[in-house]
């Protein structure tokens, strides 16, 4: 194979890094096939109607909890509505948790992680420890606080948004803090390297280095977090759920719908499969292709898979 | 390749974690032989029977404690036998009732059981300090109800006193020939005042709490188990087991799965999904209780201050449907009072009628329905509530095209909310305290501390308490349909969705259990075999 010259990397804008960060992608197998599941798992989330053959709410009264067959290709639940349907939909909420949440924590995370990285001195202080006061509220308390004052609020009214507001809240808050500490961390790491010097050196103002030198190189730790985030979202949506402070019905999501299908397991076990199989097959997906980004942005890692 | 063993190690040590969660402790150390074991669904709210409401409670309690009378399970019906009273006798109008109160009982702690003591439980169950739920119950007793507002401060003014033989004398304020059953109430139950003044609240713990009934309460493992000893001193014929280890078990699938490894010898509570295949079993029983199933609605919020929207409620809910989906046997309620006790009429109250509904709810100003305020329909957490919440929530929305929101809570929790009056439908059930429907009746007076829907009614009240001084049954019935009217035809403060049927498994080991149309278990009379 034909080395690169390192000299040609450094010649090339900074658009290139993209560049090369897909061409690397694409030779990751694994990580382009999870991108398209995630891919297409989005677009389902986005057009559910086109894909689920019933309503998510629509019980079939005297149809209640059939096997998986003809008319219900993945059978029914205790009220008789078609799982394939509700699993569909739920995907949609379970996804829209995950990725909205995650976006969330991304911006409010780097933003304040890189404030604070850069400023140091005693911003860096306050901030940090502002965040440590943040840190040492149990995540349930703040959890439960946020969603109890979003769902007394009565400006949404849009139903679907309505039960989803306040966990999408909720989540997002707890979820940024451990991104603006790995954000600061890499800041404060990257900002004593010699790239920030010259782009000092050749005029840089300190905001334009920040976001133009210093994220597109702290950009591969940000990913993965990101990534693992947004499984972990789903998952904390599911146990709150549980506890009766999620989704409420008729509205459901793949946690729900595990959590409800777990109980049925001893004789109806296809309620619990469905949603599992589903969950497992998105997160694997989701941790995948995290690590196929993280190996494409940063070559110097060591590779796996 | 990792990746795929980590996830897989993840999933496994998952499963494996959750099988081992259950940690060995005390319960095991008690010998199989002489040990029955038994579920509860929930952790007791309370086990001050002062203050106790609910069934779970009542359930420790009726077994630790006696009250003066008691019912004779042996002949089947719903007769009286004599507990801490040996006789009881009342004046041909009914009005003035004598207990004899046995000379051999002491409470576990050695000291002698006196008629004062039963003085003592209920001038704590009326005092407005203790703020008992149950106050209510005691009214029938000439000044209780004055007492218990705080009209009165002397408690010597209320109707109850010893006499000068040590015998129990009630006075009513009316004739009432029912009142014995009153005194097999947990309520009503002797208490031990200088116990709950050394101790306070912390009274009901095991190592504090003095009782006289069949079994000592021996542990309270509070949210896991508790365990019932048999009572050596026991004053009656003693219990068959010396040991009953109760688990507190919430979801009824996890009891079901314990009770088919062999750990647990009866449960009840059977999820509704699983009952046509567990129906097919040897160790199937099924009775029906006298309870009503019922949602409240509290008249005071809104939209609910509109009689019309609550009527429509009630009439957009299609009961039939509600006890199909449960297949439990169950018979769907209109009227108020369950089926099997005086007063049941299936054609009371408002039937299912959709287009009715449509038009109240048009007439009540939500023409529009996306001008509906929002609506909440709390329910306790359990796996059947919320499946007939969900029914209720997908026939309101065909039948009026309103949702409403789902809100669940834990039990103690729920019961506790109930008390601030914020919710504005509620999830209930109602089992006999006494099998008469003057129970069901006095539930939803204006006074009852039990009726969490803010509705009273002077016409209803009169009604009910002159029923429940009637000796006619005849009469009493016609009063009490046309109390039942008020409640379920004209102002609607309840939804009666059906009248209860028990579900139980109890396994080979056990020889004799016997079943009680009230719900109630009394472990001294099970046997093992």
């Amino acid at each position: 194979m034909k080395k690169e010259s390192p000299l040609s990397k450094n010649k090339k804008s900074n658009n290139s890094l993209w560049h090369e960060s897909y061409r690397r992608f694409k030779k990751n197998r694994l990580g382009v096939v999870c991108a398209f599941f995630i891919l297409f798992i989005c677009l389902i989330s986005l057009f559910p109607e086109t894909l689920s053959p019933y309503s998510f709410e629509e019980q079939f009264e005297g149809k209640e909890l059939l096997p998986p067959g003809k008319g219900h290709l993945l059978g029914t639940d205790n009220l008789g509505r078609d799982l394939l349907s509700r699993l569909i939909y739920g995907g949609r909420i379970s996804m829209a948790v995950g990725v909205f949440t995650a976006l969330i924590s991304l911006i409010l995370g780097v933003a304040y992680g890189a404030v604070s990285g850069w400023m140091g001195g005693k911003v860096d202080a306050f901030m940090m420890r502002s965040i440590d006061i943040l840190y040492s509220i149990p995540s349930l308390v703040l959890l439960i606080l946020v969603k109890v004052i979003f769902d007394s609020l009565s400006i949404i009214t849009h139903p679907e948004l309505k039960a989803l507001m306040g966990i999408l809240v909720a989540l997002s808050l707890v979820g940024w803090v451990t991104l603006a500490r790995v954000v600061r961390g890499q800041v404060l790491q990257e900002k004593e390297k010699l790239y920030v010097e010259a782009a000092r050196s050749l005029g840089d103002k300190g905001w334009r280095i920040v976001f133009r030198h210093v994220l597109p190189n702290i950009l591969g730790p940000i990913i993965v977090l990101l990534t693992l985030q947004i499984p972990s979202n789903i998952l904390f949506e599911s146990f709150l759920s549980f506890l009766g402070l999620g989704l409420q019905p008729p509205y459901s999501s793949w946690g729900v719908l595990a959590e409800e299908g777990w109980k049925s397991l001893r004789s109806y076990p296809h309620l619990m499969i469905a949603p599992g199989v589903a969950i497992f097959f998105t997160m694997m997906a989701f941790n995948l292709m995290g690590d196929g980004l993280r190996d494409a942005f940063d070559p110097k890692s060591p590779q796996s898979g | 390749m990792f990746y795929y063993l980590n996830i897989v190690l993840l999933c496994l040590s998952l499963s494996l974690a959750s099988c081992f969660k259950k940690k060995q402790s005390k319960q095991d150390e008690l010998p199989l032989q002489d040990t029955l074991r038994f579920n509860i669904s929930t952790e007791p709210p309370t086990l001050d029977w002062s203050k106790a409401t609910d069934t779970t409670s009542s359930l420790i309690v009726d077994n630790v404690m006696d009250g003066l009378l008691d019912y004779d399970s042996s002949k089947g019906s719903l007769k009286l036998k004599p507990a801490l009273a040996e006789k009881w006798s009342s004046t041909p109008d009914s009005k003035t009732w004598t207990f004899t109160i046995r000379k051999d009982v002491k409470w576990n702690d050695g000291k002698e059981f006196k008629a004062s003591h039963v003085l003592d439980g209920w001038e704590r169950l009326l005092n407005p300090k203790t703020a008992s739920e149950y106050a209510y119950f005691l009214y029938p007793i000439k000044n209780a109800r004055a007492y218990s507002e705080g009209k009165i401060k002397d408690f010597s003014k209320v109707g109850v006193s010893v006499n000068e033989q040590g015998q129990l004398v009630v006075e009513l304020e009316e004739g009432k020939s029912y009142f014995p059953y009153f005194v097999t109430h947990t309520s009503t139950y002797p208490i031990r005042k200088d116990i709950i003044e050394i101790h306070g609240d912390s009274w009901t713990d095991p190592k504090n709490i003095v009782t006289l009934g069949a079994y000592n309460l021996k542990v309270w493992e509070h949210d896991k188990s508790i365990i019932l000893e048999r009572n050596t001193n026991y004053y009656n014929q003693a219990a068959k087991i010396k040991n009953i280890l109760i688990h507190i078990i919430p979801e009824s699938g996890t009891a079901l799965n314990l009770f088919e490894k062999g750990r647990l010898d009866a449960i009840r509570d059977l999820p509704s999904r699983e009952l046509p295949v567990l129906r097919k079993r040897k160790e199937y029983r099924s009775h029906p209780i006298l309870a009503t199933y019922y949602y409240g609605i509290n008249v005071e919020q809104k939209p609910f201050d509109d009689v019309r929207v609550r009527k429509a409620f009630n009439m957009a809910i299609d009961r039939k449907k509600i006890t199909d989906l449960l297949k439990g046997d169950q018979i769907p309620l209109t009227g108020w009072i369950p089926g099997n006790l005086l007063g049941y009429d299936s054609s009371l109250g408002l039937n299912f009628n959709p287009e009715k509904a449509r038009e109240l709810m048009d007439e009540a100003g939500y023409k529009d329905r996306s001008t509906f305020p929002r609506v909440v329909i709390s329910y306790n957490t359990h796996e059947d509530h919320k499946r007939v919440a969900e029914k209720v929530q997908a026939q309101l929305k065909k039948h009026l095209g309103i949702q409403v929101e789902l809100s669940n809570e834990e039990w103690k929790t729920y019961l506790q909310s109930l008390k601030t009056g914020r919710q504005q439908i509620y999830r209930m059930g109602w089992v006999a305290d006494y099998p008469d429907p003057d129970n069901f009746m006095t539930l939803m007076t204006s006074y009852s501390e039990n009726n969490h829907t803010n509705w009273g009614s002077g016409r209803y009240d009169a009604l009910v308490e002159e029923a429940g001084v009637l000796s006619n049954e005849r009469e009493r019935v016609k009063l009490y349909m046309e109390a039942q009217k008020i409640l379920v035809e004209e102002e609607v403060p309840v939804i009666p969705i059906y009248s209860s049927q028990s579900h139980w498994l109890i396994s080979d080991r056990v020889a004799v259990f016997p079943l009680n149309i009230m719900g109630k278990v009394s472990f001294k009379e099970v046997q093992l075999r």
